[in-house]
């Protein structure tokens, strides 16, 4: 006799019930003999039978052992998949949303403080004016303190060569980054002479920028581009 | 031994006698590991639940000349007379077997269990009424037999506590008695 076939046997559960033929018992007494650690593996079959005898006398039994059967449903998993992936994508597109709400769609330059208003359509309140101009004894250079809050930073350009006719195109670079260039186009100059531009100052980072006044393609502005220094802080 | 002693207490219908037969048991034991016919506290323990399940299965088999198996499981119940330990322990056996059959999910698997742990019907009566093959029916009760004994462990029924601590009161008992 040995542990394969006590199992397959279920010598144990027949061994306590007296279903054992005389020889078997008698081996399987032999294999106690031996073998004492099965004595916990027949106490543990005592204790189901006390456990399911003690079931049956308080009327338990029937009813759980006549719950219906769980069937293991496919939808219900596929289900929990495709929920599961739903929430997933929608919690990345809120993550991804808010991160890209730091580069903002509105223009880093525009004609107008309007066109700068924020995503909630806030229209955003205009600095005061810094002007750019050449001069035969200063650097063409100007320094821009970034506002506490989101504002439109107004900056007006002075040609070297007015033509109240003429059509600009002002374009802002980072020296820093040397990210991608913005620019408005078809700027007119005022009666004051200048040529005035906003930028949003959400999109301005501390450092060096480029600013170019130039010709607006197709019109017959006079001069050429004039290039200005931006510091901003 | 809990499980042991619950049983003999059903299948001899008293508690009182129950615990008297496993003491005779015990005594019995005892003097053989005096005088050298048992050598060591292994074969003492082994001895003594030998001797205990004799007793058990003599009940059982006296109960069963006179009723049929589904029978004997209610005249068991019947006529005990049970303590309050015994009933503590009764209602963890209780618990455990309602965690047990909880955790089957067929409803034909947990009729198999308690058609071959409680009423002993035959693994070939079964087989056949639930169109089983012998391996089919060897998984079920395996699994469940092994889940019950995780769930045993779970609760700080190991085996170390079925032997030794029981035996070493029932000793003490009965030198008290003494």
């Amino acid at each position: 006799m040995d542990r394969a076939q006590i199992d397959s046997e279920h010598l144990v559960a027949r061994y306590l019930s007296g279903r054992l033929d005389p020889s078997e018992e008698a081996a399987f007494d032999v294999y106690c003999q031996h073998h004492p650690e099965i004595y916990s593996e027949i106490e543990a079959s005592l204790w189901l039978r006390e456990g399911l005898c003690a079931l049956h006398h308080r009327g338990e039994l029937t009813q759980l052992v006549s719950r219906p059967t769980r069937h293991y449903r496919p939808w219900a998993l596929a289900a929990a998949v495709a929920g599961c992936a739903f929430l997933v994508v929608w919690i990345g597109r809120l993550v991804w949303s808010d991160r890209h709400d730091l580069i903002p769609s509105t223009p880093l330059l525009a004609s107008s403080p309007t066109a700068l208003s924020s995503r909630a359509n806030v229209r955003l309140p205009v600095t005061a004016p810094y002007s750019l101009m050449r001069s035969r004894d200063t650097a063409p250079e100007s320094a821009i303190a970034l506002p506490a809050s989101p504002a439109a930073v107004e900056v007006r350009v002075l040609p070297s060569q007015f033509d109240p006719a003429a059509r600009y195109r002002i374009t802002l670079q980072s020296e820093v980054t040397g990210g991608a260039a913005s620019s408005v186009a078809d700027l007119a100059a005022g009666p004051d002479r200048y040529v005035v531009v906003y930028i949003d100052s959400a999109q301005l980072r501390p450092g060096d920028y480029r600013l170019v006044l130039a010709p607006s393609a197709g019109n017959a502005a006079p001069g050429h581009a004039e290039t200005f220094f931006l510091r901003v802080k | 031994m809990t499980g042991l002693r619950l049983q003999l207490a059903r299948a001899a219908g008293d508690y009182e006698l129950a615990s008297d037969l496993l003491q005779d048991a015990i005594v019995t034991a005892l003097q053989k590991f005096r005088s050298g016919e048992l050598t060591s506290r292994t074969h003492l323990d082994g001895y003594v639940y030998r001797i205990a399940l004799n007793h058990l299965r003599n009940y059982r088999r006296k109960d069963k000349t006179a009723v049929s198996d589904h029978e004997a499981v209610d005249t068991l119940e019947d006529n005990v007379r049970s303590s309050l330990s015994e009933d503590l322990a009764s209602a963890q056996c209780a618990r455990l077997a309602r965690e047990l059959l909880n955790e089957i999910d067929s409803s034909r698997d947990r009729s198999l269990l308690v058609r071959f742990y409680l009423e002993e019907e035959s693994k070939e009566t079964l087989c056949s009424e639930f169109g089983l093959t012998d391996a089919h029916f060897n998984r079920v009760i395996h699994r469940a037999r092994e889940r019950f004994r995780e769930l045993l462990k779970r609760r700080g029924l190991g085996r170390g506590d079925f032997l030794s601590i029981t035996i070493i009161l029932l000793v003490a008992e009965g030198i008290a008695r003494l």
